[in-house]
């Protein structure tokens, strides 16, 4: 692990700290997607946040969402004291994500299946407005329990949206265990590609492999879909191992300091 | 109804190029004007409501207002998170325009009875509830909630709805309508309900029983909280809906006029009909049609 992800994760452990809360494994799995999303892939302006031709990052994935909140404000979205504030009555960042309560937040999530859609809706809008965009939409491999999601996968194949681009952080894990022992999906990957989807699949902490992988997509010219295989908790073995771990709430002071020294 | 609020949604689509429509396998015909003339905004999805619902709200995001149109009970039932958390929460407008509301496809079972829809959508905030009664007043409204880029959801009728509400008069510059004076009694309601409420009122007429009827396209407590004040209610209060008794007309009436108030209710029951038959022959079972609303004030007067 390079500097700047362990940078990030301390970063996630730092809201969790003043939140006293959060699904902390959740949000490492997903550390190096994001930072790779935001550091070389999407096109976006701090001082104009929503303006139309921004790339979209759509967090469907809701619960992974201290991650999200520490890359925008690592890219300068919004002040410090709103992570200090997460989950508190007056803060503004919650244990979800919600739409527009600060910029770059794109999207409300945290009931799973709802992004994918909503990334639909976007994707199609560029082509309407002529605007040149990509659209992103980060699922969990739980999260493809919902059939919702499907239904969004095979309307994007029917509309050939070339500019949406789903990634699905396969950290083979969900609140009750092991992904494949709940519903074994089988081979995700194919499974998407079925569905009219141009699949890929890597290593999704290997941040070199997922910005290949993110420009392919971009100049592929259907929809596409990259399954990332990743580590629940990645990075803290407390997180990756310990299963009641996945939302916690009443983190103490010695529990944090117990995750900053395995970090 | 149906016929006059699609040739509507097609005007307003030729027209607007922020307007876009999303149905759902909706049948052939269904749109087909503009499907050809405008195929990039009039879509014709698959059959899946919540992907339908998310899908508008993106579009929403960026600007359009998609006009939604399905089957009633579809709209309201299956999608409902997505309506609430897409739409709602996350403050972007659409229409959802629902056909079949009430019991106007009875003959398909409970799955299609659309007797609960004003109640699952009052538990949406911020959105607004319409039951038009005749052609006119479903094309008002669709181009009222386009205009102002609302939030709403329109309960259609069956179709072939004589029009009625331009002999009454509007109240407040709201969308409620009176017809009437003064008189013994006031038959409140909604929907296509208005023109039995009409017929009922001429029959007591006759015999020498006046009263008024008032109807509330849009199911709004503030509507109702200033109608009531303005004009005055008189006599006994009569309400008949075609919903179930909890999140309909009668609910509201009830929130303005406090739970004590003395009022008549006819509405459906809080069950799953065991029947198929006829939207009348339901109005029937239940004592919602001209002859028996006619009869049940007399009677209570």
């Amino acid at each position: 692990m390079d500097s700047r992800s362990k940078t990030l994760r301390e970063k996630v452990i730092f809201v969790a700290e003043h939140g006293q809360r959060g699904h902390l494994p959740s949000a490492m799995s997903l550390i190096e997607i994001l930072r790779v999303l935001y550091d070389e892939v999407l096109s976006f302006d701090v001082g104009d946040p929503w303006n139309v031709t921004r790339d979209r990052l759509i967090l469907s994935k809701g619960h992974g969402c201290i991650a999200l909140y520490v890359l925008l404000q690592d890219m300068g979205f919004f002040e410090l004291k709103e992570l200090e504030n997460f989950c508190k009555f007056e803060g503004k960042l919650g244990g979800h994500p919600e739409y527009h309560v600060l910029p770059g937040i794109e999207s409300s999530t945290g009931s799973l299946g709802h992004g994918a859609a909503f990334g639909v809706g976007h994707a199609y809008s560029s082509r309407l407005l002529g605007k040149d965009f990509q659209v992103w939409v980060v699922m969990g491999d739980g999260e493809m329990n919902e059939g919702s999601v499907w239904e969004s996968l095979m309307a994007a194949s029917h509309h050939g949206l070339t500019n949406l681009n789903f990634i699905i952080d396969a950290n083979g894990k969900q609140a009750s265990g092991d992904s494949s022992a709940i519903w074994n999906l089988g081979n995700l990957k194919n499974k998407i590609e079925s569905f009219g989807i141009k699949s890929y699949e890597c290593d999704g902490h290997d941040v070199i492999a997922l910005e290949n992988v993110f420009k392919q997509m971009i100049s592929d010219r259907q929809p596409s879909c990259l399954v990332a295989r990743t580590t629940k908790g990645k990075g803290i073995l407390k997180l990756e191992e310990e299963a009641s771990w996945h939302h916690k709430s009443a983190i103490s002071s010695d529990e944090v300091a117990t995750l900053r020294k395995n970090l | 109804m149906r016929k006059e609020a699609l040739d509507c949604i097609e005007e307003l689509v030729s027209k607007n190029p922020k307007v876009c429509i999303i149905g759902s396998d909706l049948g052939s015909g269904t749109f087909a004007k503009t499907l050809k003339s405008h195929p990039d905004r009039v879509l014709m999805e698959g059959i899946a409501e919540q992907h339908i619902i998310g899908f508008s709200a993106g579009l929403a995001a960026n600007g359009f207002y998609p006009i939604i149109h399905t089957i009633a009970t579809f709209l309201t039932r299956r999608c409902y998170e997505q309506i609430a958390i897409d739409l709602a929460q996350q403050k972007l407008p659409a229409l959802l325009v629902g056909a079949g509301g009430g019991l106007v496809y009875s003959p398909l079972g409970p799955t299609h009875q659309a007797t609960d829809d004003f109640a699952l959508m009052t538990n949406i905030p911020s959105m607004r509830i319409f039951a038009p009664a005749d052609p006119r007043e479903v094309i008002e409204i669709i181009e009222a909630c386009v205009q102002n880029k609302i939030l709403g959801y329109v309960r259609l009728g069956r179709g072939g709805e004589p029009i009625v509400t331009d002999q009454m008069s509007r109240i407040d510059g709201s969308l409620s309508k009176i017809l009437g004076s003064k008189g013994l009694y006031t038959i409140i309601c909604t929907g296509t309900l208005l023109h039995e409420a009409l017929q009922a009122s001429r029959k007591l007429d006759k015999v020498g029983i006046s009263g008024q009827v008032i109807h509330f396209p849009e199911l709004s407590e503030s509507d109702i909280m200033s109608t009531i004040k303005s004009s005055d209610i008189s006599g006994k209060i009569f309400i008949i809906e075609e919903h179930i008794p909890v999140g309909g007309l009668a609910t509201r009436v009830r929130n303005v006029l406090g739970f004590e108030s003395e009022i008549w209710v006819r509405q459906l029951p809080s069950s799953y009909s065991e029947n198929y038959g006829s939207q009348k022959d339901h109005w029937l079972k239940w004592g919602l049609t001209a002859d028996q609303i006619s009869s049940w004030i007399k009677g209570e007067l």
